[in-house]
């Protein structure tokens, strides 16, 4: 069990600049997502907590131990990676028991953890087979395996579950997550998916082009996004974002675009008015919006397209301001080809200066 | 030619979607063609075979010259005398001679391969995995050796083995061969490593294992197809190499087996059924060989072309 500390980490290849002043407490038991695109040095920061990269400047701690120059071996952490990369000459087995041999561990001692490891993880009757000879979710589990037998005071998880079919990745996210609650190992998992993020994570942090946006728990960073890109990578159907002018009007202000005008709640405005004549983004989540206006935040377009999900519908509403996305009820009467009147809650409006900072909630 | 094009008028010359829509090729041909096609597979055959068979013909009948010989491959009256004179040659003193010259024959092969695989192994992970100063050039330094006919080096080559004392011995004609066949062994090693997962050994580091271990019990097991068949060019090269080994070795009792064929030729007149029956005790082993590695043939040639 430890705490894990990124102070001022940096990371370039040559001049190349990769990871930027990224700082991060993780704590004990605490499970943290790191999540963003392809390219934005969420897999670079992981590898360099596994020891697997240098750290060009900054400080890494693992529990209260400065690790910058301690060898992966040495830095009680187990990493699961995307690829599982189970050694395929080895029997499940033996991959799992591995790391424990190479410690010196006395042979009765390494069969006992690895069958308890493989019964935590119902891989019991595979125990002798190779991995070729198991399924992919098997394979997830004995990668799962091979990191709990050590019994290390961190997980590291790079993108565990990408490799899994859209259904099997969900089963296996929740038995990630009871896992994790289970032995309340400090974790930091890797993903792309955000979907994925907001579900496992006990606090999310997002990155971007080497830095991270914001760290939160999912719900702070789902309701109250710091930037522009946060707002429009966490959610989905992503965020809609509209142009417009910050207008002052009585106390407070509002924001005018081409197909309506925007007044955030009335706490909200005050902060708004300082900005009065900026150009600003407005952005919305399709949950947030709805069929039918006040006079306030609402705005009329053409429905162009209708997706079904089941439960619940997604508009995508035709305006002078681009197509955005409404969601609505199942059973609300919303068809493609109709014209209609929609509406936008106004305390869940955002707005986003010139900076992409969030001017209300940053 | 799109797929859905109307059927070409020459039936035996379909368009190419047809031909690979159509599974084997062929199967869509006229009986007429089918038989053409296979006199010409055969005649290939016999081609490829009868010269072969040939040489069975001359090991094991009692002519020892072409004269008179027959086109049929079937001796008139088959007997094991020719395998018996090359097998039982002895010196003077009575000491067996072929014996002697097998045991140099394998001794010399299974040498240069050991240590040629264990030094190109080791070589060529660093290759495929480390970065530094000199890789390229060594990489490329390696592929140009390879493109001079090894005859080029007899000369500076027999120069430096008369420096050191080892003309006609067993160490000096290992090192020789070792030194033309790790060029080649390196090349097609770093290929194989060039596949294997870095993922693989990333795990190991954080299993805890050294990077010495990590290349003993990760790489080197999932490597044995490519090892398997690198050994076998090596092993090959050495058992039938004999422009070097006629060069550096001059006692009869330190000769090679491909040496002592070239004996049965003399200076008036060619004991070819010796000759044919010593050809085919040399290449026994080989063949032997690689209908034991076969299995691991397809593999290895293979190896590193498809990303699996």
């Amino acid at each position: 069990m430890a705490r894990v500390v990124l102070k001022d980490i940096c990371k370039s290849y040559g001049p190349v600049v990769v990871v930027t002043d990224v700082n991060l407490t993780i704590e004990d038991g605490e499970l943290m997502v790191l999540v963003g695109p392809s390219g934005c040095g969420k897999t670079t920061t992981l590898r360099m907590i596994a020891g697997l990269e240098e750290i060009t400047s900054g400080d890494l701690y693992i529990g209260d131990r400065l690790v910058n120059r301690v060898h992966p071996k040495d830095r009680d952490i187990a990493m699961v990676f995307q690829s599982y990369a189970l050694y395929p000459h080895m029997t499940v087995h033996d991959n799992m028991a591995f790391g424990l041999r190479l410690r010196g561990m006395a042979a009765a001692e390494i069969d006992r953890r690895v069958r308890e490891a493989a019964a935590t993880l119902s891989i019991e009757p595979y125990l002798q087979r190779k991995p070729k000879a198991l399924s992919g979710g098997q394979r997830q589990r004995v990668a799962m395996g091979r990191a709990i037998v050590r019994n290390p005071a961190v997980f590291l998880f790079d993108e565990p579950l990408s490799n899994l079919d859209a259904k099997f990745r969900v089963v296996m996210r929740v038995e990630l997550k009871l896992l994790q609650r289970r032995l309340r190992t400090t974790t930091v998992y890797v993903t792309h998916d955000q979907t994925e993020a907001m579900t496992l994570a006990d606090r999310i942090a997002v990155m971007e082009d080497g830095r991270v946006g914001q760290c939160g728990t999912p719900q702070e960073v789902f309701d109250t996004p710091a930037d522009k890109f946060v707002a429009g990578f966490i959610g989905s159907p992503a965020m809609n974002f509209i142009n417009g002018k910050v207008v002052a009007s009585g106390g407070g202000a509002t924001i005018r675009t081409a197909s309506m005008e925007v007044a955030p709640g009335p706490a909200l405005g005050e902060r708004l008015a300082a900005f009065a004549g900026a150009d600003v983004t407005v952005g919305f989540r399709p949950g947030d919006a709805g069929v039918g206006a006040g006079a306030a935040n609402g705005f009329g377009g053409k429905v162009e397209v209708v997706e079904h999900l089941g439960s619940e519908k997604f508009a995508y509403v035709r305006t002078p301001d681009g197509v955005l996305t409404v969601r609505v009820a199942a059973d609300e009467a919303v068809r493609e080809g109709d014209s209609g009147a929609f509406g936008v809650r106004a305390d869940r409006v955002h707005v986003f200066g010139p900076d992409g900072r969030n001017v209300l909630y940053g | 030619m799109p797929a859905d094009a109307p059927a070409p008028k020459t039936r035996g010359a379909p368009p190419k979607a047809a031909a690979t829509e159509a599974g084997p090729v062929g199967s869509h041909a006229t009986p007429g063609l089918r038989v053409l096609r296979h006199v010409a597979l055969v005649a290939v055959t016999a081609g490829t075979i009868l010269p072969v068979l040939w040489v069975v013909k001359m090991a094991l009948g009692e002519a020892q010259s072409f004269q008179g010989a027959e086109l049929s491959p079937i001796p008139p009256d088959p007997s094991l005398a020719n395998f018996e004179a090359v097998v039982g040659a002895t010196l003077a003193d009575g000491t067996w001679l072929f014996g002697r010259q097998l045991l140099n024959s394998v001794l010399v092969s299974v040498l240069t391969t050991v240590f040629g695989i264990a030094v190109a192994c080791t070589a060529a992970y660093a290759f495929s995995r480390f970065r530094f100063a000199g890789r390229r050039s060594g990489l490329f330094m390696f592929l140009v050796s390879q493109m001079f006919p090894g005859v080029m080096m007899m000369i500076p080559l027999y120069v430096i083995m008369e420096k050191l004392h080892l003309l006609d011995t067993m160490v000096g004609l290992i090192l020789v061969y070792s030194t033309t066949s790790i060029p080649f062994s390196v090349w097609m090693l770093k290929g194989y490593f060039d596949t294997i997962p870095r993922d693989l050994e990333e795990a190991a580091v954080m299993d805890g294992a050294s990077p010495a271990r990590t290349f003993w019990t990760v790489v080197l097991p999932l490597s044995l197809p490519a090892i398997a068949i690198t050994a076998l060019f090596s092993f090959m090269t050495a058992w039938n190499e004999f422009v070097l080994a006629y060069t550096f070795l001059s006692k009869e009792s330190a000769f090679t087996l491909p040496v002592i064929i070239r004996n049965y030729v003399g200076e008036h007149s060619v004991q070819w059924g010796l000759f044919a029956a010593a050809s085919l005790i040399v290449s026994a082993p080989v063949v032997a060989l690689f209908f034991a590695l076969q299995r691991y043939l397809v593999g290895g040639l293979t190896a590193g072309g498809v990303k699996s």
